[in-house]
């Protein structure tokens, strides 16, 4: 009597799982038919994805290229891509500012950025640094996502880290957010993350603006250095320019 | 021997036992030791004769450099281009590095000072066995002379004399004595004492934040002194050639960054880790934490396992 009832019970269980991992994969195959989805191509996409498909290549998760526009200061702003260190107890709207005398610009506070080989930053790439990720110096090598730029007489280099969560941009309504966490600053043989929030968490994600009919946008963060020479110092990046929707 | 002194001794030693093995959860052992192995092997690349003297070379070098820079003002405002007040605004963090450096210097070559006259301290310190060992080294002994102590109670109980087993009490008194002389506590604990003193006013944050600050103030500097105030000398027809250490002082920056950069992480990163260590017992009590209590159970189980005596009393002769 009792094997019986147990076995009753293990059935309904059973039951029960087998259910709830058939409502799983409905809900997998919605994604799956969502992401493989192609824009014009009525014929082939079931009927259930259209209203879920976004109609604008700016809108939703955005994987492709943020291409860098270099930064600029003939303005009475700086312009285009750029990057400013705060010093300890300061913030990114008043500062204080470390002044990199080796700046193209007039207010030094500023150190603009340029693309790097692959354009800029790539969402769904692979712009990990290169090993060793420093010369014999100690500037760094990176330049997939920007140039390395020289600040105070040795080069800054940018590049995300594998360990951590790949970086992911989404748009909603041309305001963009995500998770640039990996996102890592290489200088002077010290590596620094810049990540956005921090792996931990802490800290806001990047925050910026997307044109929906050109792809022009700005992604802007702020990252609190943790632990090593720079302990407390904040690093803000503001990149600019164009998404180009991987093909 | 009374049966009445053996339980005495045995309770004792149980109590010493028991004591031993608690005392690193009371001093927080198990968390704290572990840190101060981090900061001793993070140390240990900057803790060498050939680093030190390598960070005061340019430390030399960029006071050469800070004497020229003055000169190199001078020289810029003889050419009649600018005024010395205009030289100021225009190279502002030039102006701050020539007016900070004594205090840089100073406080820098205080920290290369303590870790230079602590590098025997440090090796002293690195021999002794691993801090992660540390707690454990009171921990085992502990709870081998506080099992001993039960076993003495025990065996007392059934009335017979444990006499093996308190000399086996004594003889792990006597291993517990012997402990810091083995590892040679008493000449470098007290050096870790001493090294502990010494670094202590210069692992802390306010004292890191300012080294930061110095290395903001000698790039921005250095910078203008290379980018800006040295290239209007030269359009002015002056000649850097006469400013050698400017050239040696920027030829040498990014390498100084590269060089001391590390070693301010490794300040940054173990205040932490070197504020665990100083709460802990001072370092040269540490060899008495074993001689003490080693002591008590040599002297108690070994006059424990005396030849019992006669019974002198109806409630010796039959203990309950």
């Amino acid at each position: 009597m009792k094997a019986t009832r147990s076995l009753i019970g293990l059935a309904a269980v059973l039951a029960l799982f087998g259910a709830a991992c058939g409502d799983d994969d409905k809900d997998s195959s919605g994604t799956t038919a969502v992401e493989t989805t192609v824009p014009g191509d009525e014929t082939t996409v079931p009927e259930t994805t259209p209203e879920t498909t976004p109609a604008n290549p700016y809108e939703g998760e955005l994987v492709g290229t943020f291409a860098v526009d270099a930064g600029d200061c003939t303005g009475a702003a700086p312009a285009g891509s750029y990057f400013q260190m705060v010093m300890p107890g300061g913030t990114a709207e008043a500062g204080p500012f470390i002044a990199n005398a080796d700046s193209a610009c007039t207010d030094t506070n500023y150190s603009l950025l340029e693309a790097g080989t692959d354009g800029g930053l790539v969402i769904g790439g692979d712009q990990a640094a290169p090993d060793p990720a420093f010369d014999a110096t100690g500037n760094g090598l990176a330049d997939k996502i920007i140039a390395p730029v020289t600040f105070f007489g040795v080069a800054f280099a940018a590049a995300t880290d594998p360990a951590e969560a790949a970086p992911m941009v989404m748009a909603a309504d041309g305001v963009l957010s995500g998770d640039l966490s990996a996102f890592t600053a290489y200088y002077g043989t010290g590596v620094f993350n810049q990540g956005a929030p921090k792996p931990d968490g802490s800290g806001d994600g990047p925050t910026g603006t997307i044109d929906l009919e050109t792809g022009h946008f700005t992604l802007t963060w702020t990252s609190l250095i943790v632990g090593g020479s720079f302990d407390g110092f904040t690093g803000v990046w503001h990149l600019e320019g164009t998404f180009t929707p991987q093909a | 021997m009374s049966v009445r002194v053996q339980r005495w001794a045995a309770v004792a030693t149980l109590v010493v036992g028991t004591g031993l093995a608690i005392a690193p959860l009371a001093f927080q052992m198990f968390e704290r030791a572990p840190l101060g192995g981090d900061m001793i092997d993070d140390f240990q690349p900057y803790m060498t004769r050939l680093k030190i003297d390598t960070f005061r070379g340019y430390m030399a070098d960029i006071d050469a450099a800070v004497t020229e820079a003055a000169d190199l003002k001078d020289a810029t405002v003889e050419q009649g281009d600018v005024t010395a007040a205009d030289y100021d605004t225009s190279y502002v963090s030039i102006t701050k590095l020539v007016a900070d450096w004594n205090t840089i210097d100073a406080d820098m070559g205080d920290l290369l000072d303590r870790m230079d006259n602590n590098m025997g301290n440090y090796r002293a310190v690195a021999a002794l066995p691993s801090f992660d060992l540390f707690p454990w080294f009171f921990v085992m002994p502990g709870v081998i002379v506080a099992g001993l102590s039960i076993a003495v109670l025990v065996r007392g109980r059934k009335g017979a004399h444990p006499r093996g087993l308190l000399l086996v009490l004594a003889a792990m008194g006597l291993g517990i004595v012997a402990a810091p002389a083995i590892f040679q506590m008493f000449t470098r604990a007290p050096k870790g004492g001493e090294m502990i003193d010494s670094f202590r006013p210069m692992m802390t944050r306010q004292r890191v934040q300012n080294v930061q600050g110095y290395f903001v103030t000698l790039g921005g500097g250095e910078g203008q002194l290379r980018v800006g105030a040295g290239q209007a000398f030269v359009d002015g027809g002056g000649d850097l050639a006469d400013f050698p250490a400017l050239a040696t002082f920027s030829a040498e920056w990014p390498t100084i960054v590269g060089e001391f950069n590390p070693m301010i992480a490794t300040m940054s990163d173990n205040v932490d880790n070197f504020q665990a260590v100083d709460a802990m017992p001072s370092f040269p009590l540490f060899p008495w934490f074993f001689v003490i209590p080693g002591v008590l159970v040599a002297g108690l189980a070994g006059a424990a396992a005396r030849r019992p005596s006669p019974p002198t009393s109806p409630s010796e002769a039959h203990p309950s």
